[in-house]
């Protein structure tokens, strides 16, 4: 028979690596309190639950209320690696979230976060990746990450790091660069961005090519981005069979080729056949932004030579069911046919 | 346990101790067996040894003096010591036999021949007998009392005690519950940023699209636009070139229509003051008639000297004659003949004299200067002396400028203005030398120098080509240009003020070409330049870069202002 004693400790099913919650409103509190406690394994419960607690917006609410953040940011620079990495989980948790971005930003997070680029450990790194990502998406935050000057420390990032990670990183520099282009055409993106599009993987292609397409925007990056040679590695990968890829680089060329420069750059790589394949894409986002570069390049009158034999097949698209693929074919069809 | 012994002063016996508890008997041997050696601690009186035995009448007792005599003492030890070396000494004596071995015991036996009966000896037989090793206690087994009492049993069926499926349903509910729930959050967080993410790429897509439409209408605007404005602009050059050239050709019209007359009038003034002179006439003014002259005076001054030898001659002559006469005369001689001869002596020296010059007009004024001017045949001797000296020094200079291969051929134009500007009009001197050594070919030329006074030195050695052009158009500039050596020394050098020192001298190298062009008062310029390879020295100061034909023609400028301003 067993002892009839009430024991100390736990019953011995549960779950070791994290702390039980209190009841009700007694939880955060005690979690919170617990975050700052001297002993390393109290420490890691108790972040370790606060990740799965928060996954609930009512919780975040709470848990800002009862100033997490603040602990959170402290256990940023924890020598566990253990807490680090679920203290960044929770914040990227947080993040996906109004109020825990605005937290994010108050309580300025954002450089240990950024120390933790740093890290020795993948998973660390990968966190806090995430979390800057999700910072990123909205404009306060990509606006916070410019002013703080990241946008170079991750353009060298991206060299180095690792596929997972590079995604994220061109992830948030997709949004930083909605804000501000300028830093990041200082910190050479162009060149690291062209390098990736030579990526094994499609996702990063994708991705970098979109991310061309944003640097671009800006008269000197268009500049730049001719200067780099892009638009031969971007005709190339429109023939590719992930329907991203070609996404993004008739994105891409259709940004280039606002200027003189890229227009003719694009029209000596001969972009026009492949470009016209793609009009027929299924997917519509390629045929919006193929039918859009290929608007561009009918401003030169070469191009529009060329291009007054494809003009029918455009044509066709003016009734395409996607609104914004029938506008721009209209707006096509009127460049390319039209006379000095 | 302290039992005290008593000292045996007394007969009787006394015996005292603590009272001490009887030590428990143990059944069981201890590990460590105690005093070995100590006094067996007896129970039973009767063996202890402490106890008398036996008959006390006959023992040893002690005498009745308590103190025994010491000698006695000593003397019965000794004795008894004694005893014992002896019996010591004996058995010492007596062969033994070796110890015996280790646990053995030497025992006695019969070696003699007839072996005795030992009959008090018991026969003996070892036997032993030994207990097992003692072992340790074992535990004392557990004590279970006896089963006392009824034997009640009972049983917990199904559904007794509770229904485990009502009772899990809650705890169930709440597990799972808890469960779906995290999972449900989870899931909705990740479908509602998918959500967003779709929403933003279709948001991002219709931006791109727009963003670019609006960039190629904005770059189509602005090519529009500059292609007007190019076109405009080239429209308004056109203009504005046909403009100007119609201005230009309006004012080519007037201009020469103004200037019609301007050459004529101009023309005819510069010949009025004489600037167009025949050069054959003028030389011959200048330069013949002068010659002329000083040859006519100087013909007619060897024949005045002639003459007045003649004179003299005659005049001795006559004087002999006279006195001769006089002295045949003595009485009476004609004076008269005498007199009439030496008046016609000088008159026929004259007129041989006049024979003997040149025809020219002027000579005849020249010569009666001459003959008016015959008192003073010393200053006259030494004017055309000088002017000898004059004309030896050009004519020797023309020599040398034929000899060597430099000419420095310098016109004295006489115009009074020029002379007026000149305070110091002093002769003219120039030497040149040329140091042939090389036979090369160089020309210098040295154009229209129109001031006088100058000290011009040149040195041109180991040249080719060498071009000095000097054009000094100042009072008192004392120039030296010495270029040595190499090929191509130009050495132009324009000076036009006063005072002007200047030397350049300029060594070496290939293709020297020293433009001097200096226009500044009392400047000293040492121009030494030692270079190579085509060092082009352009000296202007005062902001004059005028080339050399320009140079000349302000120079000719200048000259005309002058000399219409003097004029």
């Amino acid at each position: 028979m067993a002892g009839v004693v009430i024991s100390a400790s736990y019953p011995p099913n549960i779950d070791p690596t994290r702390t039980p919650l209190a009841y009700g409103d007694r939880a955060i509190p005690r979690l919170n309190r617990e975050l700052n406690d001297e002993r390393l394994l109290v420490r890691q419960r108790a972040v370790v639950s606060l990740c799965d607690h928060l996954h609930d917006p009512e919780h975040i609410a709470e848990a800002l209320r009862n100033d997490i953040g603040m602990s959170l940011k402290n256990l940023l620079k924890d020598q566990d690696l253990t807490v680090r990495q679920k203290a960044t989980e929770c914040l990227f948790v947080m993040a996906g979230h109004a109020l825990g971005r605005d937290s994010f930003l108050e309580t300025e997070s954002i450089y240990p976060v950024a120390k933790l680029f740093d890290d020795a450990e993948d998973i660390a790194r990968k966190n806090a990746h995430l979390c800057v990502m999700r910072i990123s998406e909205t404009p306060p935050g990509a606006e916070g990450i410019v002013k703080a000057q990241f946008v170079g420390v991750l353009v060298n990032k991206l060299q180095t790091e690792l596929n997972e990670i590079k995604e994220l990183i061109l992830d948030t520099l997709h949004f930083c660069m909605r804000e501000d282009t300028q830093c990041a055409l200082e910190a050479n993106a162009m060149e690291a961005f062209t390098l990736l599009l030579k990526h094994e993987l499609p996702v990063i292609r994708a991705k970098a090519a979109r991310d061309i397409m944003d640097l671009s925007v800006p008269l000197a990056g268009k500049d730049r981005a001719v200067a780099c040679g892009t638009l031969q590695l971007l005709k190339d990968m429109l023939i590719d069979p992930t329907k991203e890829v070609r996404a993004n680089a008739a994105g891409a060329i259709m940004t280039i080729t606002i200027t003189t420069k890229g227009k003719y750059t694009a029209l000596n790589c001969g972009s026009i056949p492949p470009l016209v394949a793609l009009v027929d894409d299924l997917n519509s986002e390629v045929r919006l932004n193929a039918i859009k570069a290929l608007t561009c390049l009918s401003e030169a009158p070469e191009g529009r030579q060329k291009l007054l034999e494809h003009v029918e097949k455009i044509r066709n698209h003016e009734n395409d069911h996607i609104a914004a693929v029938a506008k721009a074919a209209k707006i096509a069809v009127k460049v390319i046919t039209w006379l000095p | 346990m302290t039992t005290v012994l008593p000292p045996k002063q007394e007969g009787t016996y006394t015996f005292a101790s603590q009272p001490r508890a009887v030590p428990q008997r143990k059944k069981y041997r201890e590990a460590v067996p105690q005093n070995p050696d100590g006094p067996m601690q007896y129970g039973n009186i009767m063996y202890d040894r402490r106890v008398v035995r036996g008959n006390t009448y006959a023992q040893h007792t002690l005498p009745a003096t308590a103190q025994p005599d010491p000698i006695e003492i000593q003397r019965q030890q000794e004795n008894r010591r004694r005893a014992i070396a002896r019996k010591r000494a004996k058995d010492q004596l007596r062969p033994r036999s070796p110890d015996p071995v280790e646990g053995r015991k030497h025992i006695d036996v019969q070696t003699e021949l007839y072996l005795e009966e030992l009959s008090d000896r018991v026969e003996e037989a070892d036997q032993e007998c030994q207990t097992d090793a003692f072992l340790d206690r074992p535990p004392s087994p557990l004590f279970i009392p006896a089963k006392t009492g009824m034997d009640v049993a009972t049983q917990i069926y199904e559904g007794d005690l509770f229904d485990f499926d009502v009772e899990v349903k809650p705890i169930l509910e709440v597990l799972v519950g808890k469960t779906v729930e995290q999972s449900l959050l989870e899931v909705m967080e990740e479908e509602e940023l998918a959500n967003l993410r779709q929403q933003q790429r279709a948001f991002e897509e219709l931006r791109n699209a727009e963003l670019v439409e609006q960039q190629r209408l904005e770059e189509q605007e602005r090519r529009h636009r500059e292609e007007k404005e190019r076109r405009m602009k080239q429209q308004r050059e056109i203009l504005r070139k046909e403009k100007e050239t119609a201005e230009k050709i309006a004012a080519r019209a007037f201009a020469q229509s103004y200037l019609a007359d301007l050459v004529p009038s101009v023309f005819g003034t510069l010949s009025d003051n004489g600037y167009f002179f025949d050069p054959v006439e003028r030389d011959v003014e200048q330069g013949f008639l002068p010659w002329l002259m000083d040859q006519v005076t100087y013909e007619l001054d060897r024949s005045e000297l002639g003459r007045l030898a003649l004179d003299g001659l005659l005049r001795e002559v006559v004087s002999k004659r006279i006195d001769i006469y006089d002295a045949l005369a003595a009485g009476s001689a004609p004076a008269s003949a005498a007199d009439g001869r030496i008046s016609a002596a000088p008159n026929s020296g004259s007129k041989e004299g006049e024979e003997s010059t040149l025809e020219k007009p002027e000579e005849e004024s020249a010569m009666s200067t001459v003959i008016e001017g015959g008192e003073a045949p010393a200053p006259l001797a030494a004017a055309p002396e000088g002017e000898e000296e004059q004309q030896a020094a050009p004519t020797e200079a023309a020599e040398g400028a034929e000899s060597g291969e430099k000419a420095e051929a310098e016109a004295t134009p006489e115009e009074p203005a020029a002379e007026a500007e000149a305070p110091a009009a002093g002769g003219e001197e120039e030497a040149g030398h040329s140091a042939a050594a090389a036979a090369a070919t160089t020309t210098t030329t040295t154009t229209k120098d129109q001031k006088i006074t100058k000290i011009q030195q040149q040195h041109n050695n180991n040249n080719n080509n060498n071009n000095n052009n000097n054009n000094n158009n100042n009072n008192n500039n004392i120039q030296q240009c010495s270029s040595s050596s190499s090929n191509n020394n130009n050495n132009n050098n324009n000076n036009y003020d006063k005072n002007n020192i200047q030397q350049c001298s300029s060594s070496s190298s290939n293709n020297n070409n020293n433009n001097n062009n200096n226009n500044n008062n009392n400047n000293n310029n040492n121009n030494n330049n030692n270079n190579y390879n085509n060092n082009n020295n352009n000296n202007d100061d005062k902001n004059n870069k005028s080339t050399l034909l320009e140079k000349i023609s302000d120079q000719e400028k200048r000259i005309f202002s002058e000399r219409l301003t003097t004029k």
